[in-house]
């Protein structure tokens, strides 16, 4: 007997063997397939009217209901059913309880995301939706209802494979959740360097961080055309004067902040210049590239709209898509949201903190962080009025007395929710305008189009309204000379509608140019993608969908085009002895087009030259345990071309004075002698180098993921695919009188590793092509792979 | 013949009752039945594992033939096994004892009281007579 209860227990972080391992409730049971397990009938209490749900041959469902209620009720229960480990799974990230279920290896992740102030912020943004917003706050109750009939639902044999596997259970979902997850949208997309600047600007003075890190580029080619005029009046911003900013060394590990390099894509082209004379809008987002795949695709349907797009699991609606009328997209705005100030506590209590003389009283949060298979850990963040008090001599100081406050519009009370739900139910530009007055963050670039022929960009988000230069180092935080003041109205934030140039497009790069009345900034914009799109979008007339396609998978790498004749410049500028391996990859490069197609063996030459040339231009201000940053590939660029005897080339540790080019030609030598070597043991193609793949959201189970994908691409290209990172959805959508759509993401619309809907989409994005994602009508099931109908339960 | 009736009751509670009582309900149906049916413990042992063990290796082979899934080999892969056969192996071995352990616990447990009606009517012969 002792064996049947050693079996069916768990021991340590082993799962229990029998339950995993039986036939008719571990992990064989997920072998099966969805369209091999089909329910054609399901009850639910709650419902008002019977709603239909036909999937499509690739897993994708389209639902049919008579009102929203019903519609986000089924969504919740169909997104449950494909999606569900990984929905609760990304909550419990964002709430900071990975611990709960994977052990203690997770507890300095959980601390940071408690600290953050994630939940803090999830909290605040239920209250509010509660208090102003009770109709949405009704639909969230509704989704969560669909999501906790299934979870009732649900046998030991159909519980998701990874719940056997770290041996636990679901528990019930909430409008909570659904709202933390909104949240841990801005925790993925915001970066700040706040503290990277500060170390930085002490190493090598504020005059070479003005001209390292300006704030706009040289050739800056903005979302908002440079056109733009501004018709508004600003709202005036007093700089203060004789501010001391707190200057010591700050040796504390940054909070992770999003790859430089990637973001997103997203662009509308106007009727004019495409052959059907219709708009055209794309888009395709780039995150980490995880299994289960971020997105879930879906049509939802009402008597009074039918939309479809990839929606997020766990949120309501669609988040990128288009409706009978309209189209949108969203790629990162990449503004600086959030900010650090230094706080003075009176005493090792922490209960008060100066403020403008006065000592004003801090609050405490107790986070109790449960723990698998051992006890709780407690941990108290005090928090300010700035916001939560993240780093102190508890927590990744490095033994330094230091308190750092962070100020983040996602601690605010938002209703992001409601942005999409209307964007799903809206007809026109006014409607799309109308919508985003309900979104603060993550600050998105929206791109619009309409059957009516317009198309329109919007960044938007909740912009603080700063003075110049406010925000880009570490603040005093008991000087109110450095709080925000107020924010930027939303009516003031960059739009342009319907321009001259015949279409809108952004790329992660600058909002806007140097004319827009308002402080903009960030150190992570995008400078070659923008001008790569808006060159080809320029140049293009007769646009077709296979072009808007073709260019979304573009391989072209603006940064070689430009850094690559520099380099060689001054690689051959003064003498120096090649061996006749050297001067043949020299030739590569130079006779290389610049694209980085996956067969192509000259991209890896360069990325290799790259990152050893940054590592020994940029490297030698890196101190151990000081985090710093290091110029942009274009600033690093243009001063080697501009300037390369600067006397920031120089390292002032050696008796010689070194130019760029003594970089440059060390650092190719260095790039030569690894080439070398790899290319001995097998052809160095650049998807071999760059090893693009895609993994399970718990590492440990890496057969669950994708390695050695091959697809060309990389960071600064508009195909964005790097090692981890790329187009997570691709959506192109023809606005006509019949609505012709395709999409496509990395993975598939089962969150079963054992489905054949897990991966199957994933060959056609890694070589460009897609799906039909044209609405359906419910007249048209003869396709259908299967059809589910839901029906109010009689009791 | 108990043998038989043991390893047939046995191998159809695994595979009916598998797929709607948890682990430990079948493993309890099938103690009870090695109970009811009563001889030496090493033919229930034997009959119990063997059904149990065949029920837990023909399942998944017939799910894996049916689905055409890759899980398995994913699977091992996750387990650290190279060789996704040795899974199946290791399944139908977890069927084996599990089956052969719950009858013995039953057959056992039968012992006990049949020592007790001894005890309450001893005499060998007694016995003999009865059977007899």
């Amino acid at each position: 007997m002792a064996l049947a209860v050693l079996v069916s227990i768990p021991i340590g972080q082993v799962p229990p063997l029998a339950p995993l391992l039986s036939p008719f409730q571990g992990f064989w049971q997920n072998a099966y397939s969805e369209d091999e397990l089909a329910v054609d009938q399901w009850e639910l209490s709650g419902l008002t009217e019977p709603v239909e749900v036909i999937y499509d041959e690739h897993l994708i469902p389209h639902l049919f209901a008579s009102n929203e209620e019903d519609l986000y009720m089924v969504q919740g229960f169909v997104t449950a059913k494909h999606r569900l480990w990984q929905m609760e799974f990304q909550t419990m990230a964002a709430a900071g309880r990975l611990s709960e279920v994977v052990g203690i290896q997770a507890l300095e992740f959980d601390r940071m995301q408690r600290r953050k102030g994630l939940t803090f912020g999830a909290e605040a943004g239920l209250t509010y939706i509660q208090e102003e917003d009770p109709e949405t706050f009704a639909l969230l109750v509704a989704f969560s209802d669909g999501v906790n009939h299934y979870i009732s639902s649900l046998s030991d044999a159909r519980l998701p494979l990874e719940y056997k596997l770290l041996g636990y259970r679901p528990e019930a979902w909430s409008p909570y959740k659904t709202v933390l997850l909104l949240k841990y949208m801005a925790d993925m997309l915001v970066g700040d360097k706040d503290l990277e600047f500060t170390n930085l600007r002490q190493i090598i003075g504020a005059d070479w961080m003005e001209r390292l890190f300006p704030d706009f580029p040289f050739e800056n080619d903005p979302v908002i055309e440079a056109s733009q005029k501004w018709q508004f009046k600003p709202l005036p911003v007093s700089k203060p004067e004789n501010i001391i900013y707190p200057d010591s060394a700050l040796l504390v590990d940054p909070i992770p902040a999003p790859e430089p390099g990637v973001g997103s894509n997203n662009w509308a082209v106007s009727g004019k210049k495409t052959r059907s004379g219709y708009p055209i809008l794309a888009n395709d987002p780039h995150l980490s590239l995880n299994m289960p795949s971020l997105w879930y695709a879906m049509q939802l349907s009402t008597p009074k709209y039918s939309v479809k797009g990839a929606t997020l699991p766990g949120a309501l609606g669609v988040i990128s898509g288009f409706n009978e009328s309209i189209a949108w997209g969203v790629t990162n705005a990449t503004r600086d949201l959030r900010d650090w100030y230094a706080i003075t506590f009176k005493d090792k209590r922490r209960d008060a903190y100066l403020y403008d003389g006065d000592w004003l009283h801090s609050h405490q949060r107790v986070e109790e962080i449960k723990i698998k298979s051992e006890s709780s850990f407690f941990d108290t963040v005090i928090y300010t009025h700035h916001g939560p008090v993240v780093y102190d001599d508890h927590f990744r100081s490095n033994g330094q007395k230091v308190n750092f406050a962070l100020k983040w519009t996602a601690h605010e009370g938002s209703n992001e929710q409601r942005a999409f739900l209307d964007l799903n139910r809206g007809k026109d530009h006014d409607d799309f305008i109308a919508a985003l007055e309900y979104y603060t963050a993550p600050a998105q670039n929206f791109v619009f189009a309409s059957t009516s022929g317009d198309i329109a960009m919007k960044v938007q988000g909740k912009f603080p309204l700063r003075w110049e230069g406010q925000g880009k180092y570490l603040m005093d935080g008991s000087n109110s000379a450095f709080d925000w003041q107020g924010s930027i109205p939303s009516e003031h934030n960059p739009a342009t509608l319907n321009p001259v140039r015949g279409f809108v497009s952004s790329a992660n790069q600058h909002s806007v140019d140097s004319a827009y009345p308002y402080y903009v900034f960030d150190p992570s914009f995008e400078h070659y993608r923008n001008r790569r799109l808006n060159k080809r979008l320029s140049e293009m007339r007769r646009i077709s969908i296979e072009d808007m396609k073709a260019l979304q998978f573009d391989n072209f790498h603006l940064h070689a085009a430009e850094a690559v004749p520099v380099l060689l410049q001054l690689l051959l500028a003064e003498p120096l002895s090649f061996t006749t391996a050297e001067e043949e990859l020299i030739k590569e490069l130079q006779k290389w087009d610049f694209y980085t197609s996956p067969r192509q063996q000259e991209p890896p030459l360069f990325a290799e030259w790259w990152s050893n040339l940054e590592e020994l231009l940029w490297g030698r201000w890196k101190e151990e345990g000081k985090p710093i940053l290091y110029p942009n590939n274009y600033q690093t660029t243009l001063l080697l071309k501009e300037e390369p005897d600067s006397e920031i080339f120089d390292d002032p540790r050696t008796p010689k004075r070194e130019t760029g080019s003594y970089w440059v030609q060390k650092s190719f030598k260095a790039m030569a002698k690894e080439i070398q070597k790899q290319r001995e043991t097998r052809t160095l193609t650049w998807a071999a180098y760059k090893q693009t793949s895609i993994r399970h959201l718990v590492p440990n189970f890496h057969a669950f993921g994708y390695f050695d994908i091959h697809t060309g691409g990389g960071r600064g290209i508009l195909n964005a695919t790097s090692e981890r990172h790329g187009a997570s959805w691709r959506m192109v959508v023809e606005l006509g009188e019949e609505i012709e759509a395709f999409g496509i993401y990395p993975g598939g619309q089962s969150g079963n590793p054992g489905s054949k809907f897990y991966g199957n989409f994933l060959q056609k994005w890694a070589e460009g092509s897609y799906v039909s994602f044209n609405l359906l009508q419910q007249e048209n099931a003869d396709q259908a792979l299967l059809i589910e109908n839901f029906k109010p339960a009689t009791e | 013949m108990r043998f038989l009736l043991l390893f047939i009751l046995s191998g159809l509670v695994a595979h009916y009752f598998g797929a709607y009582l948890p682990h430990w309900g079948t493993m309890l149906s099938i103690g009870v039945l090695a109970a009811l049916i009563g001889g030496k413990g090493s033919m229930a042992f034997f009959s119990a594992a063997l059904a149990v063990g065949a029920v837990w290796f023909f399942v998944p082979l017939w799910i894996t033939v049916r689905t055409n899934s890759d899980l398995t080999e994913k699977m091992a892969a996750i387990m650290g096994h190279t060789d996704d056969l040795a899974l199946f192996g290791i399944t139908s071995l977890l069927g084996f004892l599990s089956g052969g352990l719950s009858a013995l616990t039953g057959n056992r447990l039968r012992k006990i009281f049949e020592k007790e009606e001894k005890q309450a009517f001893p005499a060998g012969q007694y016995g003999r007579k009865i059977g007899w």
